[in-house]
């Protein structure tokens, strides 16, 4: 244990050498690594430290620190080695950070070209972090990004006086702030699209090769109807881990902002390890309220990766097991039954048509109605929209009698493009499914692991 | 310029096994304890007769093929077999491949290995709500740089991936000839060439049979012909001597002409050619 006075002495020392490491602070924003590659360099740093540490405490507390920025960079939090995971997933990234600048925050007089170069790294990645999530969230809500701003200008003068783990705190807040205006941002383009924008990308979607609309599965006139609360229900059970998951989200909230008000809406992203790899939304803690239809969300796997696989987030209950297992015995998401008349155990869309797109551009393409991404999202959404106007008896007119719609409802039936599983016509390798199936893995392949095999 | 090319095929060809060999990276295997050794060289005769075609999987799951050529070396016939140390179906094979084998000669430097999880990251689908069974930590064998001397078989093993799944040995073109009818651009393991004579593609039995035990385990379990594991360790091993024995033209006879050989050799007199070249497969 360190004593109070010795702390003090080399808190103040280390903020003199920081002092001048940071006086050009604004200079060093322009100038900085990319977030995760500057923490990575932090770590190797600490980890030469701590093998050449003359004392065991220094090379306890150097080792911790460069685990914690293990835990800090670990490819799971990482949209890229610029962006971390949206709230809450990517907090863990400045956590950790914190906790291993806590740890550098011990050392005495010896070492410290060392010791500051790896504070210094980890002070730029966390203001390069905060400040690539205002750059990202412009256009949202002013005050937000004037805090967001003002965070980040009280760290950069903490920082210049040595304080860095205050410095980090400021920097955690002006993210924490950005992703809020960025998330409602987002959340307010999907859920009060203008009809006019939106059918305009749907009908490019129409009949599109590239874009490959999958129809669902339609159920018989005398199939058990799903309802809830005296309304048809719409039950998605989803992984927030899962790319089909991500890109069937963008549509859905689309489609249902039609019928109904979500709020609450958090942004997310598939699993980093999982390729394509997608930004997109979550349904875990959202709320939706709609006078013609029940949304049952479940998300049932989240995007924190735990033994060989990920961490479970919502529990199904037994009923939506039975449903799930009645329509697909391999358990897969996306799954939505819509309201006992359509099911579909596969994204309408493929997620390869949106990856490699940031939240902001993904929202503002559906106003494109030239670009892929903007019809995907478009044409699922109306997809999905036509299911529901289907089941809620074209409720409300307003959205049911407009043409794109009435198109998009004569079209189910034939909608036969491959959509997120094998293209009609093929199989899974494993030959679980003709369609809705996503592609299979071989047994010790080298090659791709997953494909589609032609009857 | 044909210097360049030459430069740069040694470099893809030659340089990663070179590599792998002076760098002295193995596959994450250890040498096996002799105790263990002993026990899956010296299965007795007649256990193997009484498991006869024992457990093996059918054609469905477990590619057996009959092939048309002659994979020959130094005189002899040569076992060519390709297998990834992370593959837990690898595993399973291996078991049986040295029970087989050491009817025809005898192995040296056999190892140990365990396939970890690297299968398992492979194959997690984070769409699915069923786990996906990857058959983590299997205990199987490797013939890693393992010495065979026999007066009847060769044995040529290219282990392609170690146990994290890094590149180790590249299959030479001759290798990727021999396996290329049943396992065209040689990109699936474990593959098993018999002298040109029958291939074997795929597990030979569901590697989840060897779940949670040990090498030593496994291994004292082979003598006892009830034994759910030998029934399928020594059903493929002899599955695998029929395959060999055709390679040889039925030598050494005590082997060949054993009851469990003839048995489990009756698969081969029903195996198919080699499947024809398929243009499908694209996702």
């Amino acid at each position: 244990m360190i004593a109070p006075r010795r702390y003090l002495l080399h808190a103040a020392v280390v903020g003199a050498v920081c002092a001048c490491l940071f006086a050009p602070a604004a200079l060093a924003a322009f100038t900085a690594a990319a977030p995760r590659t500057g923490l990575q360099r932090a770590q190797r740093t600490l980890r030469t430290l701590a093998a050449e540490a003359s004392s065991s405490s220094l090379q306890r507390a150097t080792a911790d620190a460069a685990r914690q920025l293990g835990n800090a960079t670990d490819r799971s939090l990482w949209i890229d080695s610029g962006h971390a995971d949206a709230p809450s997933y990517g907090t863990r990234v400045i956590t950790d950070s914190l906790a291993a600048l806590a740890d550098l925050q011990q050392f005495g007089r010896a070492h410290f070209a060392e010791v500051n170069r790896a504070i210094k790294l980890i002070i730029d990645a966390q203001r390069t972090l905060a400040q690539g999530a205002i750059s990202q969230a412009q256009g949202g809500n002013q005050s937000l990004l004037a805090a967001a701003g003002r965070a980040v200008a009280t760290g950069n003068r903490v920082a210049s006086g040595g304080r860095s783990v205050l410095a980090v705190h400021s920097y955690r807040r002006a993210w924490g702030d950005a992703f809020v205006a960025l998330a409602r941002l987002v959340a307010a383009r999907l859920t009060s699209l203008p009809s006019a924008e939106l059918a305009a990308s749907a009908e490019n979607a129409l009949g599109s090769p590239t874009i490959g609309l999958a129809g669902p599965r339609i159920l018989p006139a005398g199939a058990r109807r799903l309802v809830r609360a005296g309304k048809p229900e719409l039950l998605y059970i989803g992984s927030e881990a899962c790319p089909y998951c991500g890109v069937e989200r963008w549509g859905m909230v689309v489609a249902l902002s039609q019928f109904g008000r979500f709020s609450n809406l958090h942004l997310m992203q598939s699993s980093a390890e999982e390729s394509p790899h997608v930004t997109t939304l979550t349904f875990f803690g959202s709320r939706y309220h709609s006078a013609y239809i029940s949304f049952v969300p479940v998300e049932a796997i989240s995007n924190v990766p735990k033994g060989l696989g990920f961490a479970h987030l919502q529990p199904l209950t037994l009923s939506e097991k039975a449903l799930l297992r009645r329509f697909d015995s391999q358990t897969t998401t996306p799954f939505v039954d819509m309201g006992g008349r359509f099911v579909s155990s596969s994204s309408i869309v493929q997620p390869q048509l949106i990856q490699r797109k940031s939240w902001t551009q993904l929202a503002g393409a559906i106003a494109d109605p030239s670009s892929t991404s903007g019809q995907a999202i478009g044409g699922e959404a109306e997809v999905l929209t036509a299911e529901i106007c289907e089941a809620t008896g074209g409720r409300p007119q307003s959205v049911c009698s407009a043409p794109v719609v009435q198109q998009y409802e004569a079209a189910l039936p034939q909608l036969n493009g491959s959509g997120g599983g094998c293209p009609v016509g093929t199989t899974s390798s494993d030959g679980l499914q003709v369609r809705g199936a996503k592609p299979a893995r071989a047994q010790g392949s080298l090659a791709q692991p997953a494909r589609c095999v032609t009857h | 310029m044909v210097c360049r090319v030459v430069v740069l095929l040694l470099t893809i060809l030659v340089l990663p096994v070179a590599a792998a060999q002076a760098a002295g990276r193995t596959d994450g295997s250890a040498p096996a304890p002799a105790s263990i050794v002993r026990l899956v060289t010296h299965v007795p005769a007649r256990t193997l007769n009484a498991v006869g075609a024992g457990s093996v999987l059918p054609e469905s799951s477990f590619g057996v093929f009959k092939l048309r050529s002659h994979l020959v070396r130094d005189g002899k016939p040569e076992v060519l077999s390709l297998s990834l140390a992370w593959c837990p179906h690898c595993a399973a094979n291996s078991w049986a491949m040295a029970v087989a084998l050491s009817r025809f000669g005898t192995l040296t430097g056999l190892r140990v290995l365990n396939t970890g999880t690297y299968y398992c990251k492979l194959t997690a689908d984070p769409c699915s709500l069923k786990p996906y069974p990857c058959y983590p930590f299997t205990h199987g064998l490797s013939f890693f740089h393992t010495g065979f001397h026999s007066a009847y078989l060769r044995l040529r093993e290219v282990v392609i991936q170690d146990v994290n799944g890094k590149d180790l040995q590249k299959p030479s073109h001759a290798d990727v000839r021999a396996v290329n009818p049943f396992d065209p651009g040689a990109d699936q393991a474990p593959a098993l060439d018999v002298g040109g004579a029958f291939a074997f593609l795929n597990a030979g039995y569901d590697p989840g049979a060897l779940a949670h035990k040990s090498w030593s385990q496994i291994a004292g379990s082979l003598a006892d012909p009830h034994n759910a594991v030998a029934r399928h360790v020594d059903g493929l091993a002899n599955l695998f001597t029929a395959a060999m024995c055709r390679a040889t033209k039925g030598r050494p006879a005590a082997v060949c002409r054993s009851k469990g050989v003839l048995d489990a050799g009756a698969r081969l007199r029903t195996a198919p050619g080699p499947p024809p070249p398929s243009p499908e497969g694209a996702a």
